[in-house]
């Protein structure tokens, strides 16, 4: 992975308020492992994964896979590094905005964290998934799903109940922005549709990841 | 990237304890080498990939390309933190309060340096290389500290022992090792600034009013410590204490059926070690005026070698004609697994004068100074304004009460900026000798034109008619950028005479019609006089 092996590198960037799981969320999506414990993220961090992503026909049939490198920036929550945090938004072509289901004012918050980025981004429409994070403790939730979702479409944004502990959804909310960027991508350059040996439009996209991964769309426990 | 990062745009970061800016160094490390790489897979795909739709989302110029719509010069959050970062670590009392003035000396130290090279820009119509035009001087980077009106005085042994910070300085300059901690900040600057900061401890001194020699040379020996950020203008890396050595092969052609610019790198030979017995070279590109990441381009890495090849073609798409106002920078660069990237040598070349029917491959030497050119266009536009002068008590009543000089700035039209587009300009002012911040008054910000309305008036009082006489109202258009700015041009208006109260400065050079401005605004007192006057890029710098 240290090589300049691959067609594309994309680069996200998670955020949201202190103690949601973005660390823990990116941990999930590239080590496969969860740590319970809450060690708040100094300013900046990222971690990188190699995926193959590929999309397919209206028929079926795949189009040849597309070797990407993520990199994926954690942003720490904390006000405190508000604005050196804020100074990576630029650099990021899609945006994981996560908020934690069992803490309402974090939620409230999303609002806030969607005008950032509009500020701030590359563009004033990037593009961003919603995440509502520990789907897997359902005892403590403050946030409805549908509340969540209503403000999701609202945004016309994507929305997803994910759990960093136990995986479910975590690779559908990456996966999903990842097809986002791959199909703006060709929006940007070319407005009628792709030139062969890249990305296909039609149909849904599936990628697969060089990794095991083990869990899609399972549910928590 | 590779523009200056203003300094008044750098982040706050001072909150940040030791062991946290150490952890975020670490991440901002680890990005660089992220970003190397890329560059060199990306300088290969712009060689062998010929659709431009397939180019521009494999290079992620697509990503760029949106982005510095909004954010012009296309910094990297990490290179913004970084210089942050590192402008904390300087000493107290440094804070500079002259900035906008400080940047404008940066500029201006830059220019004696490449006017010593005038027979550079004359194109002789051979091949020349480029070492015969350029750094011709021993210790070209001493030379750029002289601010004195005839630039190839050697700093004056007046002017080391009045200023304390000479001597250091001088020592720190010669001695090709890195700058110890000890020593002034500007020690550290050399070493650990990027991105055009300003080293400002030197600077501390010209609050002293006394000497205007002495802060004036303070503000050249900032300058020429900012050598190294200034070096940093083409990249966002230091340049570090290496010596320059060997020499560079490579070819130029112009395929005009591509419209493209090609640069064959073939390979360079007898590199110094820049680290550790070893370097690991690669070659920048830049085709200036334009120092934009536009305008990057970069070879991969060569690991361990002091005679690289690379073969490897950098390219650009342009026009044959946009070729003539361009000069080609082509620098070696040791690749440090920390990101800070060491200089190791460039080479420069006037495109205008080069031989287009010479496409072999031909040596150059590398050298060892960088430096910012003059603008290649003479004038970048031009600036409609109005001046007039209401003298002491003529306007009944005893008022003013001293003479007013007010100039109206209207309008600018036809900007050339420095990339091809649109551009957010302002206009400044200062009435020299006085070039003290209070001295400087800016219009506001006009985004999104080339053809600005300003319609800004300022005033400046205390003056006498004999005053006017021996001052300067200097204007200046900029182009805006979040976090920087570029000189377009600039007009002068005085009376030329070389001299102000009987010393000899520099901005006193106005041109024939600049000159004829100013004298009828002193032949017609409280009379507007208007003029549309060109933006000259060869505003003598001042000291």
């Amino acid at each position: 992975m240290s090589d300049g092996d691959y067609d594309y590198l994309i680069k996200f960037l998670a955020l949201g308020d202190s103690g949601v799981g973005k660390t823990s969320i990116l941990y999930q999506y590239t080590d496969g492992k969860f740590n319970s414990r809450f060690i708040t993220t100094v300013g900046i961090d990222f971690r990188e994964k190699r995926v193959v992503y590929r999309s397919n026909g209206p028929d079926g049939i795949s189009g040849r896979g597309q070797r990407i490198h993520l990199q994926l920036w954690d942003t720490a929550g904390q006000e405190r590094f508000r604005s050196l945090t804020t100074a990576f938004f630029r650099d990021a072509m899609g945006f994981l905005l996560l908020f934690d289901l069992t803490n309402e004012q974090s939620f409230l918050n999303v609002r806030n964290w969607i005008s950032q980025l509009q500020m701030h981004a590359y563009c004033e429409n990037p593009d961003i998934v919603l995440c509502g994070n520990k789907n897997d403790m359902e005892d403590q939730r403050m946030v409805k799903e549908e509340e969540a979702k209503e403000l999701a479409e609202k945004y016309g944004i994507p929305y997803f109940e994910t759990s960093a502990a136990n995986g479910t959804n975590v690779s559908k909310a990456v996966e999903t922005l990842l097809d986002l960027i791959m199909k703006r991508m060709e929006r940007c350059v070319d407005k009628s549709w792709i030139p062969e040996g890249v990305v296909r439009s039609n149909g849904h996209s599936s990628t697969e990841q060089l990794h095991e991964e083990k869990d899609k769309g399972k549910c928590g426990c | 990237m590779a523009q200056d990062i203003d300094t008044d745009a750098l982040l706050d970061l001072s909150f940040l304890t030791e062991e946290e800016q150490e952890a975020i160094v670490e991440v901002l490390s680890r990005d660089s080498r992220l970003r190397v790489l890329e560059e060199g897979r990306i300088s290969k795909l712009r060689e062998s990939v010929s659709d431009p739709n397939q180019l521009k989302t494999l290079t992620g110029d697509w990503f760029c390309d949106v982005r510095s719509k909004r954010h012009r010069h296309n910094h990297f959050g990490s290179d913004l933190v970084r210089a942050s970062i590192r402008r904390k670590k300087k000493p107290k009392g440094e804070r500079d309060p002259k900035r906008s003035a400080s940047t404008g000396d940066l500029e201006v130290i830059s220019e004696p340096a490449s006017e010593e090279e005038g027979t550079f820009e004359v194109p002789d119509g051979e091949d020349r290389l480029p070492q015969e035009a350029a750094h011709q001087l021993p210790l070209p980077i001493e030379t750029q500290e002289n601010t004195s009106q005839s630039s190839k005085q050697e700093p004056e042994g007046k002017a080391e022992s009045t200023n304390p910070f000479y001597p250091l300085n001088a020592e720190e300059e010669e001695a090709a090792i890195d700058p110890s901690p000890d020593s002034l900040v500007t020690g550290q600057s050399n070493g650990a600034f990027q991105n055009g900061q300003e080293a400002s401890a030197p600077k501390s001194n010209s609050a002293d009013p006394v000497n205007k020699l002495m802060s004036s040379s303070v503000s050249s020996l900032s300058s020429s410590t900012l050598s190294g950020s200034m070096m940093s203008l083409y990249s966002d890396s230091d340049v570090g204490n290496v010596e320059v050595r060997g020499c560079i092969q490579f070819a130029l052609q112009y395929e005009a059926k591509k419209k493209e610019l090609q640069i064959r790198v073939v390979q360079c030979r007898d590199l110094a070690e820049a680290k550790k017995q070893r370097s690991d070279p690669y070659v920048k590109s830049y085709l200036l005026p334009d120092k934009s990441n536009h305008s990057k381009r970069k070879t991969a890495v060569k690991k361990r070698s002091l005679d690289p090849i690379f073969n490897e073609t950098l390219k650009y798409k342009m026009e044959q004609a946009e070729l003539q106002g361009r000069i080609l920078n082509l620098s070696v660069w040791h690749h440090d697994a920390l990101g800070r990237n060491l200089f190791m040598g460039e080479v420069e070349l006037e495109l205008s004068s080069w031989d287009w029917s010479n496409t072999g491959p031909a040596w150059f030497n590398l050298q060892p100074r960088m430096r910012v050119l003059p603008d290649v266009l003479g004038s970048r536009g031009k600036l409609l304004f109005a001046v007039k002068f209401i003298p002491a008590g003529t306007e009944g009543a005893g008022l003013p009460p001293t003479g007013e000089l007010h100039i109206w700035v209207k309008a600018a039209q036809s900007l050339m900026p420095i990339r091809s587009g649109t551009v957010d300009s302002f206009a400044q002012c200062y009435v020299l000798p006085d070039d003290s911040k209070t001295s400087c008054q800016k219009t506001r910000v006009v985004k999104r034109s080339l053809s600005p309305v300003f319609n800004h008036t300022m005033v400046y009082d205390g003056f006498q008619a004999k005053d006017l006489s021996e001052a300067c109202a200097e204007f200046t258009v900029w182009e805006h950028e979040t976090f920087s700015k570029q000189q377009l041009g600039g007009i002068r208006l005085s009376l030329g005479t070389g001299s102000s109260y009987g010393l000899p400065v520099a901005w006193m050079d106005s041109t024939e019609e600049e000159r004829q401005v100013w004298e009828n605004l002193l032949a017609e007192p409280r009379q507007w006089v208007e003029a549309l006057l060109p933006l000259r890029t060869n505003l003598t710098p001042r000291t």
